[in-house]
């Protein structure tokens, strides 16, 4: 783990379990992902071979208005690896110091977002569910891939 | 002397309307919200309430009030629907009226969609929302 952040996380998770939250901040709300999803934490120049898209696209939201700092999450999709690139300063939160509620599924349909974290019983984070982000991240991935393809080729 | 029924005086933006009153659990003070991206705009995030998330409607959009996009409302009615409980960011909220259904005419002079009936207390028209019938159009059918 060659990045300064991914050796502080890791020397925090003597006391972090891996039901705890990796909370990251963006323009929309913050967003929460369970430690135990995330592989690694590092930076985009380290990790450009691997399929690398931004969280506000992958959740259709808006960009950061100063991209600065960015870090990648990387996830396991498989046998392989994914990067989720995100923005702003990362943050923990301890499984037991929020509660977790399932959304209204039948009425909130949102693709990668599953739960509500509250804090004192206000609302401090939504919780993106690993499996459905990978497929939202990849999605998104290969069409722009595609995209830049068909440009290069016409 | 007919059926008298208990509303609430509901302002969204500048609009009055009347929302039946037994459908109302809870009128809350501010409340914050999250939104959910990619859902509908029309049900654009979750709130807490009572420990629980609830999808959150915005009336405004569904009666195409204009207004400022806000995750804070003043106030927020938790409306008990067969869809289950669902948060409603409001302006504001008056006392409850009872009404005799008599009193009630037919919609002619608000334009605003979903309204079932209207009230004239000789000052101003203020209309009853039918609120089935928005739930309907906001859950199509499920």
């Amino acid at each position: 783990m060659a990045h300064e952040l991914g050796r502080a996380l890791a020397s925090e998770r003597g006391s972090i379990g891996s039901d705890d939250y990796l909370v990251v901040p963006s323009t929309h709300a913050a967003f929460a992902l369970q430690f135990a999803d995330v592989l690694r934490i590092g930076v985009p120049r380290e990790h450009s071979e691997l399929p690398l898209v931004e969280l506000h696209r992958v959740l259709g939201a808006a960009p950061p208005p100063e991209p600065r700092g960015a870090r990648v999450l990387l996830l396991r999709s498989g046998g392989a690896e994914v990067g989720l690139v995100v923005h702003g300063r990362l943050t923990t939160l301890a499984a037991r110091a929020v509660q977790r509620v399932n959304l209204p599924v039948s009425l909130v349909r949102s693709p990668s977002v599953v739960a509500l974290l509250l804090q004192e019983n206000r609302p401090c984070a939504l919780v993106l569910e690993r499996r459905q982000l990978i497929r939202a991240l990849l999605s998104h991935y290969f069409s722009s891939t595609t995209a830049s393809v068909h440009k290069e080729s016409s | 002397m007919g059926t008298q029924r208990a509303y609430l005086p509901v302002r969204l933006e500048r609009h009055w309307v009347l929302v039946d009153a037994t459908a109302v659990v809870e009128v809350m003070g501010s409340l914050e919200w999250l939104p959910v991206p990619q859902a509908e705009a029309r049900m654009p995030g979750v709130c807490a309430w009572r420990g629980r998330a609830l999808a959150v409607v915005d009336l405004r959009r569904l009666l195409g009030i204009p207004s400022p996009v806000s995750t804070v409302s003043p106030r927020t009615l938790i409306l008990d629907t067969p869809s289950g409980h669902l948060a409603a960011p409001i302006s504001e909220a008056r006392a409850v009226i009872w009404l005799e259904e008599e009193r009630l005419r037919s919609v002619h002079a608000t334009s605003l969609p979903y309204m079932r009936a209207e009230l004239d207390d000789g000052e101003a028209v203020m209309p009853v929302l039918d609120l089935p019938a928005l739930l309907s159009a906001l859950t199509g059918g499920r």
